[in-house]
């Protein structure tokens, strides 16, 4: 094998990070850190119940608060067309609940502030009225015609979204056919939060002038998002692409040199369309993060899976 | 709107002071009125240890504990561990003994070692693992981290560094 | 995160500190080491329109012996306790007790007094209290009075605190010759609350029969729990491992525990008795000392 000196050191020998020297210093340059002139802050109101109708949402109070400068809902993302944005997985989503809140958590409405106090205090005074429906827990329940339908959006009032098959059905249901074992296993995998120890965080800052938007992130996948928010058009800008950007497999991600921790797919998760729209409609930049609203962002497990396997 | 409150300090040997709200926490007095950032915010409910700063040379959980609380104290953080451009053994241990991935706990890491070694400057790792109960870590598994302590004792009491 | 607003107030004195309490009312809540009121407030579960930071009140944090008592004062924190060379040579109960209480940080800022006057009946020192038979000086307008620690605890979160009064100190009769006590807690995690916790003190007479015991429980009902069944049946009788065990059921049949996160109530109890076994046995151990 190729070694060199260890004057010369590189290939053959063990290096040390070079990221330590910062981190050892405080000086790690987290998304919470990022402060940016004139920037404002926002706080998520969230729904306590899992399914229920919105039957009003009262902003007043909250918007007289002085250093309060917007509190979004919905209803206003509706009016530009951007109360729902497209999936991954070729579906749509509410951005802020509209109509209805389908999990618990929910987003409800945004509020911007001039500092993270005063938009808490505001969260609280935002009047939600709900309308319990009932819930629906259990996917094994979805299809059952006495279960709730989550999605009245749909024309297709069903609780079966989509469909995702790959490989060739005819061939595998033949191999199973003819095997001489055939075992199934039923597993639960319970709900998993991978929990890492700084929250996910955005700080949007949209420059009018320029158009460009740049976003600091704690993202896995920061192509992504950009291609998220390519196809929802969101803001019909070129996204600006910083030219030090650089996108690594492993365990650190880079977007603007911003130190982040990688966390097995949890910072996939589209957290950076509120900040983007708070920028957007503030003309300031933005900032958001928090350790309920990270718990609570957590994806849902890939629970109940069936598996058949032969031998 | 409360009365705000004069908090003066003296942070890392330098003397600062500003008017606040209260209900200010020390950790974003540190962070954002005084910008010392290495002090971090990991968890709502006090648990994680990542805003663990020196107040009167003893640790407390800097998001547990309202800015005027700290008035007339002296805070000692992350950023007063390097002396003269030099690494402190601590800052140094746990960069050779990869103590830290991520390097979000490692302040508070810092910190609460840093207590430990001048309470106890020859911990076991008993000692190091006790010392250290307040703070936790997502990355590391903490073995590395007890490396780091104990590498730094040793530097320590070699170099007769405090 | 963000704790809601409120006026900030430092009396220099108890008896500014007690003014205050009585001009504010059901506003007003004392901050002493405030690591469970502060959290409270962060979550907006606690609002106090006034915090009454008694922190800067000189003289009240001291561990000493006076009067055939350990007088421990209002402000003595946790982490003074654990260090007291009075309460690691005299004392181990307490220190037991003081050093399983969240993590060194914490310690750093908790008081004791604070842990008995939140009424949290997942607080470690209450069933200790209770085991060493200890009493609450409480200061109010009219001055201090004594509150014994059976009397204290009335129900979730309440206590006999008037509401214009402060912990000002913490008595405990210094136990006489072969006393012994310990604590012993499980928890999931260190730093957690109890899954369930116990203390026991006893004092023997020179022919080893147990003539004191106390036996305090943590975590397994709405207030902490004295086992007076366990504590009244082990009087009078040589502590060998058959009349403890007997004890240890006894203590058991008296917790009343909720099935939670950290166990089914069934387990809770079953962890009782287990952990009054060992510190009875510890106890008696450290009696014969």
């Amino acid at each position: 094998m190729f070694k060199t000196t260890p004057e010369v050191g590189g290939m053959g020998h063990s290096i040390k990070r070079k990221e330590d020297l910062r981190f050892v210093q405080g000086k790690g340059n987290y998304v919470d850190d990022v402060h940016l002139p004139d920037m404002v802050y926002g706080h998520l109101v969230r729904s306590p119940y899992a399914h229920a109708r919105l039957k009003s949402i009262n902003t007043d109070k909250a918007k007289q608060l002085p250093g309060v400068l917007a509190v979004i809902t919905g209803e206003d993302l509706a009016k530009a067309n951007l109360a729902w944005m497209p999936t991954l997985f070729f579906d749509k989503q509410m951005v802020l609940a509209t109509g209805k809140v389908l999990f618990q958590s929910q987003e409800v409405a945004f509020v911007i502030a001039e500092d993270r106090y005063t938009a808490a205090d505001a969260a609280e005074l935002v009047e939600v009225e709900y309308e319990e429906l009932p819930v629906l827990v259990d996917p094994h329940k979805a299809t059952d015609p006495s279960s709730p339908i989550l999605r009245e959006d749909r024309e297709e009032k069903s609780n079966h979204i989509f469909h995702w098959e790959v490989g060739d059905r005819q061939a595998t249901d033949k191999v199973i056919q003819n095997a001489a074992v055939t075992a199934k296993v039923h597993a639960f995998f319970q709900r998993c939060h991978p929990a890492p120890l700084e929250t996910c965080g955005c700080v949007a800052d949209f420059n009018s002038a320029t158009g460009r938007l740049t976003v600091y992130l704690t993202s896995q996948a920061p192509h992504a998002h950009r291609q998220r928010h390519r196809r929802a058009r969101v803001l019909r800008r070129r996204f600006h692409q910083p030219a030090r950007a650089r996108h690594r497999r492993a365990r650190n991600q880079v977007l603007e040199e911003r130190q982040v921790r990688a966390d097995s797919g949890f910072r996939a998760n589209p957290w950076s369309r509120y900040p983007h729209l708070g920028c957007h409609l503030a003309g300031v930049p933005e900032g958001v993060a928090g350790r309920e609203d990270q718990m609570t962002e957590s994806p849902g497990p890939m629970a109940n899976r069936r598996s058949e396997q032969n031998s | 709107m409360a009365k705000k409150q004069v908090v003066h300090v003296k942070v890392n040997g330098r003397e600062r002071e500003a008017e606040v709200e209260p209900r200010m926490l020390l950790v974003h007095f540190i962070r954002e009125v005084l910008g010392l950032t290495g002090t971090h915010v990991g968890c709502d409910t006090s648990h994680c240890g990542a805003c663990t700063v020196l107040v009167d040379g003893k640790t407390v959980k800097s998001c547990t504990m309202f800015a005027p609380q700290a008035d007339g104290c002296e805070l000692f953080t992350v950023e007063g561990l390097i002396k003269d451009g030099q690494l402190h053994p601590l800052q140094e241990g746990f960069k050779e003994e990869h103590g830290l991935q991520c390097g979000f706990c490692t302040p508070g890491m810092l910190m609460s070692s840093y207590a430990l070694l001048q309470k106890n400057a020859k911990p076991s790792e008993d000692d190091i693992r006790w010392g250290i109960s307040g703070n936790l870590c997502r990355c590391t598994g903490y073995q590395n981290i007890v490396k780091a302590v104990q590498y730094a004792a040793q530097k320590m009491e070699q170099g007769g560094t405090k | 995160m963000i704790p809601p607003t409120f006026d900030y107030l430092q009396p220099k004195t108890i008896p500014e500190a007690i003014a205050l309490l009585q001009q504010y009312g059901d506003d007003a809540k004392i901050l002493s080491g405030g690591q469970s009121l502060i959290p409270m407030m962060k979550l907006r579960i606690a609002r106090p329109a006034y915090l009454i930071d008694i922190n800067r009140i000189a003289g009240m944090s001291y561990v000493k012996e006076e009067d055939g008592h350990l007088k421990i004062g209002g402000l003595t924190r946790e982490a003074e306790l654990e260090s007291s060379p009075l309460v690691r040579s005299k004392y181990p109960i307490i220190l037991d007790t003081t050093r399983v209480i969240a993590d060194p940080q914490v310690r750093n800022l908790a008081t004791l007094a604070g842990n008995l006057a939140h009424g949290d009946p997942a607080n470690d020192h209450p069933a200790t209290m209770l085991a060493l038979g200890a009493k609450v000086i409480a200061t109010g307008p009219a001055g201090a009075r004594v509150i014994p620690i059976e009397d204290f605890f009335l129900s979730l979160f309440t206590t006999a605190l008037a509401p214009n009064e402060i912990v000002t100190e913490i008595q405990i009769p210094v136990p006489p010759a072969l006393s012994g006590g310990a604590y012993f807690k499980l928890e999931r995690k260190v730093g957690d609350f109890a899954t369930a916790a116990v203390a026991a003190q006893l004092t023997l007479d020179s022919s080893g029969t147990c003539q004191q015991v106390g036996v305090g429980l943590t975590n397994v009902g709405p207030t902490p729990v004295k086992a007076r069944k366990a504590e009244s049946f082990l009087r009078g009788k040589k502590p060998d491992e058959g009349n403890i065990r007997q004890a240890a059921q006894l203590a058991s049949d008296e917790a009343r525990p909720s099935s939670d996160l950290r166990g089914p109530a069934e387990y809770k109890k079953g962890l009782v008795k287990e952990l009054a076994f060992r510190a009875l046995s510890r106890a008696v151990e450290r009696a014969g000392r």
